[in-house]
Formats: C-alpha cells, sequence, structure tokens
C-alpha cells in the first residue's frame, strides 16, 4: 500500500545527494524488507543517517517515517547524528582494558576536544565511540580509525595519531 | 464435525473459530487480564499479563495462544498469579502514577489490574518512566510517554487500521518510547486527529483533550446565549455510561440534560446532515452532468479530509465542498441570531472535529462558526458533575426553528449511511419499497470496504464505502491504478464510521453493533425519510440563507485549487 504524508519526501534535498539515494533504492528496488541494507549504503557514504535521507526513503519504500525512525534508532550501529571525517573506535574490551585503553581513550578525549557526551570534535574531524570488542585482542590496546586498525597503542601514540590526521585533513 | 472444547479452569468451554485462547475465556466468561491485546489489532504477546498454566505446568500467552480441542489451561494458579504480581509490579515501576488527577481515572487498565490482582504496594524504588514532555501541539489529543507502558496497541491502530503510522516504537530498552519519529510533534507528522490511539491507550498515555472548563464558563455566564448542537452518533453513544443499553437511542433524555445543564438553544445536527445531503447530491449529479472527474469523496469527515490533505493532496479538488453537518449548522446559528452574542457549541463522537473547528475556512462574516467542540465523552462528563440522573430523565425536543429532522440525517453517524441518505435523496421516492430496496442494495453493514451500483433513472452509478483509513487508501489505490472505478465514494475516518469515533467513550465490537442497531432505530422512529422532504428546508434556504447557501455552506479548503 503506498504511504501517506508524502509532503517531506517529495522536497528538494538540501544536503543530501538525491541521485545517490535514488540508486541506493533501485539498487534494492525500494523494497522495504531491504530497509536495513538501503540504510548501510546510505551511512557508508555519509558515515551517519541524515534525515532528510531517511524522510525521502520513508515516502519512497512505503514506510512511515516512525516505523524507519524506529528501525534506525534501534540498531547502535546507525547513527543520526553527523559524525566527524574521522570515526576513532576506541575498544574498551577485557583485553584492552587490562593493557589500559582508559588511558588511550582519555587522551584522545583530550587531544580531540571530545568527552563522553559531546562524542564529536567542534571542527567536525574527530568521532569517538567506545567499542567492546574488535576482534583483535592479540594487537592490545585498540584504536581503529575508519578502516585502519592501529595496535598496541600508548597516549603518546595516540596523542601522535590526532596530530597526524589533523595535518592529513 | 464435532463441536471443539477445550478446558479453562476446569471448565467445559466450547469454541469454533476464535483467534486465540483469551478470546475463548472471555466468550465462556472467564475474564483474563490484558493489555496489549485488541480484539481488531494484530496480536503483539508484549504484556504477559494474560499469561496462563496448561496442565503440564508449562505458562504461555492466550493471546498467542490458538485453541486446540481438548486443550486443558488454568487462569488463577499460584504461578499464574505470581507472574500477573510481579509483571504488575514491573509495569508500575516504570509508570508514572497520578492516579487521582489522571485524564484517564476509573478507565486506566493497569490501574482496574493493579486493583483487581491486590498489587497493594510498588516493589521496586526508584520509579523509571521516562522523562520526557508531554506533545500537547495536536489540538485533538495529548500524548503523555511518562505513562505509557509499551503495549503498542495505538502503533497498531495508527498502521494497521489508519495506514497513518505517526507513531511507533523508537530507541530501544529502557530508552524505549512510542514517539513520533525524528523528535516530531503529532502535528509534524501524518496524524488526522482521529484519536483512534486514545480510544485504545489502557493508560492515560494519549488521551483526548478535554475542554470542560471552557464549557462550564459560558454556561455559567449570564450574557451569553449557549447554543448547542448534538452529532447523529452521540443519542448511541451515551447510554451505556449511564447504565442503559446501548442498542436504545436516548435522543430524548439528551436534549433535556442539555438543557438541565444550562444550554439556551438546542438543535439536532440531523438537521445540517440533510442540508448536507441537498448540498452534495446537487454537487454531485451536476459533476456527473459536466464530466468532471470521478469519483466525488465525502467531505463531512474531519480527519480523512486532513487524510486526503496530508497523503493524496492530488485528490483534493475531487473531494465535495460541502461542508460538514456541524460547519453548516454553525454557519445557519450564526444567521439565526445574527447580532446576538451566541457561544455555537458542537457535541460530537469525533476528536478531529475539534481540530475543524478552528481551521480558518470555518469563519464566515468574521467569526467563528463554530466556538467549542466537544466530544461525547466530555458531555457524559459534564452530565455526571452536574449531578444529573441521565437514566430517569424526561424525554424532550430540540428548539424551534432548526428542529426539525429525517432519518437520512440519523444514519450518517454509521458507515455507509451518507451514501444511503444521498440514494434516498437522488431516488427521491419515500414509499417503504424503495426505501427497503436502498438498505439492501449493499450500502449497510459493517465491512471495510463495501462496492455496489445503483440505478436511478437511466443513470447506474458505481459506488464505494469505506471506513477507516487503510482501507480508503486499498481503495485509492484500486482506483488510481485503474483497477476499478466508481462514481461516489465515502469515506469515514474511523472504523465503522462515527458511531466508534474517537470521541465516543470507548467500545468492544459487540457494543459498537448495538449502537448501529441504535442508529438504525432512530431512523425507524422517524415519520420523514428523505432529507428534501425535511419542513426546515424553505425557511433556512428562502429566510436564513438568502441566496448565500453556497457561500456559507461549502467549504473551500486550499487543496481544492480554483472553485
Amino acid at each position: 500500500m503506498s504511504h501517506t504524508f508524502r509532503r517531506k519526501g517529495e522536497n528538494a534535498l538540501e544536503n543530501v545527494d538525491r541521485k545517490f539515494i535514488d540508486s541506493v533504492l533501485e539498487k534494492y528496488d525500494s523494497d522495504k524488507s531491504k530497509i536495513i541494507a538501503i540504510m548501510q549504503d546510505v551511512q557508508e557514504k555519509y558515515r551517519y543517517l541524515p534525515q532528510e535521507a531517511l524522510e525521502y526513503i520513508a515516502g519512497k519504500v512505503g514506510m512511515s517515517e516512525s516505523k524507519l525512525y524506529g528501525v534506525a534508532t534501534f540498531y547502535g550501529n546507525f547513527s543520526l547524528d553527523a559524525k566527524g571525517k574521522y570515526v576513532m573506535k576506541v575498544c574498551r574490551g577485557t583485553a584492552c582494558h587490562v593493557r589500559k585503553s582508559s588511558t588511550i581513550l582519555q587522551a584522545l578525549y583530550d587531544a580531540t576536544g571530545t568527552d563522553e557526551h559531546k562524542p564529536t570534535s567542534d571542527d567536525g574531524l574527530f568521532t569517538l565511540e567506545i567499542v567492546s570488542c574488535l576482534g583483535a585482542c592479540g594487537l592490545s590496546p585498540v584504536v581503529m580509525v575508519n578502516d585502519t586498525v592501529h595496535a598496541a597503542m600508548t597516549p603518546d601514540k595516540a596523542r601522535a595519531l590526532v596530530s597526524q590526521l589533523r595535518e592529513e585533513a | 464435525m464435532a463441536e471443539k472444547k477445550m478446558i479453562i479452569d476446569g471448565i467445559e468451554c466450547p469454541f469454533t473459530n476464535e483467534r486465540n485462547v483469551l478470546e475463548v475465556a472471555r466468550n465462556n466468561g472467564i475474564d483474563i487480564p490484558s493489555l496489549c491485546y485488541c480484539e481488531n489489532l494484530s496480536i503483539y504477546g508484549g504484556c504477559r499479563l494474560c499469561l496462563v498454566e496448561n496442565e503440564r505446568g508449562a505458562m504461555d500467552a492466550a493471546c498467542s495462544m490458538q485453541p486446540r480441542n481438548g486443550m486443558i489451561v488454568n487462569t488463577h494458579t499460584k504461578k499464574v498469579l505470581e507472574s500477573r504480581h510481579t509483571t504488575l509490579q514491573l509495569l508500575m515501576s516504570s509508570h508514572r502514577a497520578d492516579c487521582l488527577t489522571c485524564e484517564q481515572s476509573g478507565r486506566c487498565k493497569l490501574q482496574e489490574y493493579a486493583h483487581r490482582y491486590n498489587v497493594v504496594e510498588p516493589r521496586f524504588e526508584e520509579n523509571t518512566y521516562p522523562k520526557l514532555p508531554l506533545d500537547v501541539s495536536s489540538p485533538c489529543i495529548t500524548r503523555d510517554p511518562t505513562k505509557c507502558i509499551l503495549c503498542g496497541l495505538c502503533v497498531r491502530m495508527c498502521s494497521e487500521i489508519q495506514n497513518v503510522g505517526a507513531i511507533d516504537f523508537t530507541k530501544r530498552g529502557k530508552r524505549a518510547v512510542v514517539a513520533p519519529g525524528f523528535g516530531k510533534m503529532l502535528s509534524e507528522t501524518g496524524c488526522v486527529g482521529c484519536g483512534q490511539c486514545a480510544a485504545v491507550c489502557p493508560t492515560g498515555a494519549i488521551t483526548i483533550n478535554r475542554q470542560i472548563p471552557e464549557m462550564w464558563a459560558m454556561l455559567n455566564d449570564p450574557n451569553k446565549r449557549v447554543v448547542v448542537q448534538y452529532a447523529p452518533s452521540v443519542r448511541v453513544g451515551m447510554a451505556e455510561e449511564f447504565g442503559m443499553p446501548a442498542n436504545e437511542p436516548v435522543t430524548g433524555k439528551l436534549v433535556t440534560a442539555l438543557r438541565r445543564l444550562g444550554v439556551d438553544v438546542v438543535y439536532d445536527t440531523n438537521l445540517s446532515a440533510d442540508l448536507t445531503i441537498m448540498e452534495e447530491s446537487a454537487e454531485f449529479l451536476e459533476k456527473v452532468k459536466s464530466g468532471a472527474k470521478l469519483p466525488m469523496f465525502t467531505s463531512c469527515c474531519p480527519g480523512w479530509i486532513q487524510h486526503v490533505e496530508k497523503a493524496h493532496p492530488n485528490l483534493m479538488p475531487q473531494v465535495s465542498t460541502a461542508g460538514s453537518p456541524m460547519e453548516m449548522l454553525g454557519a445557519l446559528i450564526r444567521q439565526q441570531f445574527k447580532d446576538e452574542d451566541v457561544y455555537s457549541v458542537a457535541i460530537m463522537p469525533c476528536t478531529a472535529k475539534k481540530f475543524e473547528a478552528r481551521r480558518p475556512e470555518l469563519e464566515k462574516d468574521g467569526k467563528r462558526l463554530i466556538d467549542l467542540v466537544l466530544t461525547t465523552d466530555e458531555l457524559v462528563r459534564l452530565i455526571k458533575a452536574a449531578g444529573i440522573d441521565f437514566k430517569n430523565l424526561p424525554d424532550s425536543e430540540p428548539d424551534d426553528p432548526l428542529g426539525d429532522y429525517t432519518g437520512a440525517g440519523v444514519i450518517f453517524g454509521v458507515t455507509g449511511g451518507v451514501t444511503e441518505a444521498v440514494i434516498r435523496k437522488v431516488l427521491a421516492d419515500a414509499s417503504p419499497d424503495t426505501l427497503k430496496t436502498i438498505a439492501e442494495c449493499g450500502v449497510r453493514g459493517l465491512e471495510g470496504i463495501k462496492a455496489f451500483s445503483v440505478t436511478a433513472g437511466d443513470l447506474t452509478l458505481k459506488i464505494a464505502v469505506a471506513n477507516g483509513l487503510a482501507n480508503a487508501d486499498r481503495l485509492i489505490e484500486k482506483v488510481e491504478s485503474g483497477e476499478e472505478y466508481f462514481d461516489f465514494i465515502e469515506v469515514m475516518a474511523c472504523p465503522n464510521g462515527c458511531i466508534g469515533g474517537g470521541g465516543q467513550p470507548p467500545a468492544s465490537n459487540a457494543r459498537k453493533r448495538e449502537r448501529v442497531e441504535a442508529i438504525f432505530k432512530a431512523d425507524e422512529d422517524c415519520e420523514l425519510k428523505i432529507p428534501q422532504q425535511n419542513p426546515a428546508l424553505d425557511y433556512i434556504y428562502d429566510e436564513l440563507l438568502k441566496g448565500r447557501a453556497h457561500e456559507l455552506l461549502h467549504i473551500h479548503y486550499p487543496l481544492h485549487g480554483q472553485h
């Protein structure tokens, strides 16, 4: 059944690339049973799920906005907040914990100007996330930046990493 | 096939096609508690209150258990009672219980069960209800997440029956909350204000916006002339609240009660329902003649109008511009009393009417047509607050000169009623044979979608009637895809039409069927059956409207487009 409340979905999209969203929808036949895959593809590009994109997708796949929002907020891996260019996943699993990952987390908070309640830095470069295990316990303590794993971290190495990334940006 | 039976609490319980053990038990006089189950919605099995124990000591939810021949379950074993007790304590530990002042007090199922199952003290010290603000953005309903127990009835109602999906489960774990997406307010969603969510909410998490103090203030103001109209369904929605059978209309008592409350003038919205038919059928025949795009959709239901505006804006030009009966009587009242200080009140079975009455289009000659909309439920509270013994009231009649009405107006209250009234008008024959033919043409019945043809002279009309917005959407999909063609489509947003409106005291399906009986009984009680027989029409068109009929009786909403 075609769904409701088309007002938002039909509007021009300001901050997201409509062509890109359309291509994702086409890839999955705008099938609402593939909504998770659709959202994963969108998140891969934007590193989060822009509200506009979700509203547009809701109209196209025939789901209510509230239902889609419900799915997006159910899974911890989806984010509705914009993330920094570098998403730093600090492992706080058991192996990393016993090798003092808490000091690394604190060093990264200090170096990037973020904290527990404000995970993204003001310059939009860094987002800090805490994860429970990256499955690389042999390399602990571990920090993963986007798709790169940084092994055997120390607070000094963490600070150096931030400076280096800042220069590259 | 032999009769199927199961044993509940040692009692032999015959069953046929009940969808679950819970229904079997209830049909056999055993009330198993449940908070998340509704006969008209899908089964969720989330509240765990309807757990029963089988003969092997295993427990399962009766709402999710299919009855089998020979099945044995018990509903109040030690294990079941303990489980129920704990479940209620857990629910209470995340529910803000301000029972004395809660809108839902006395009707709250959590309160009822806490009392029934003797949960006399909270087990968990700290109450963890979500500290979230009220959503008061809708003129019709208020959402209070601090009282939500996550039963999901509103979510299913809004998506399964109404296909609106304004709210859903969002977030997860202890942060889970039923809400619109993206932190929006209800007014920013597809919500049409039908109030069906409030009708199924077991607690006070979604309630109707009540405006009883405003009404008292006007009733007690000696300078105000309070003029009240009451809709067709109101007379069949109140009786049960006063311990009377629901299958009898209580029109006469209703009028007496309004006068005793201090209302100065009482009119019956049935009168303007007749008028709506006059205007709407003229508009329809004009459209047929001129070859305008069909189907024409009815316009009396404000929930439906909002749904078209929000979900099918392209169809709005096909919606009749005839005002709703409430609007039309509002316009007549203003003409009747001209410069007098009149406070115009409408008693409606409907929460969406509160929105309709505030729309800018419902202002004519610089005056609001309706000052206040009260629901049937609010009227019941007013009458109780005034200490009126409703059951033993004598009957009385609405006032002249706008007190006349025909049976065609009465039947507006049930799905198909508007259409039946239109057919009566078009066939223009009040003989019992014709009326019987019309009643049996397929227009009556509580099915979600009805489709049939009617022949009037050399014209054969294809007609469809839908109740519940999901049914309307299904119908529209068929029309837009070209799979089906109709000349005329009636839509009522609420299941079964206005008798099941969000402003009526909540009712089971059985109770709603009794209300339908009462509506047709009220129709039978009317001597006049077809709208054009209404003796007040001449006075209305010649004396009150004086050539301004279209201007005052039609409402052009923005999406109707240029007339």
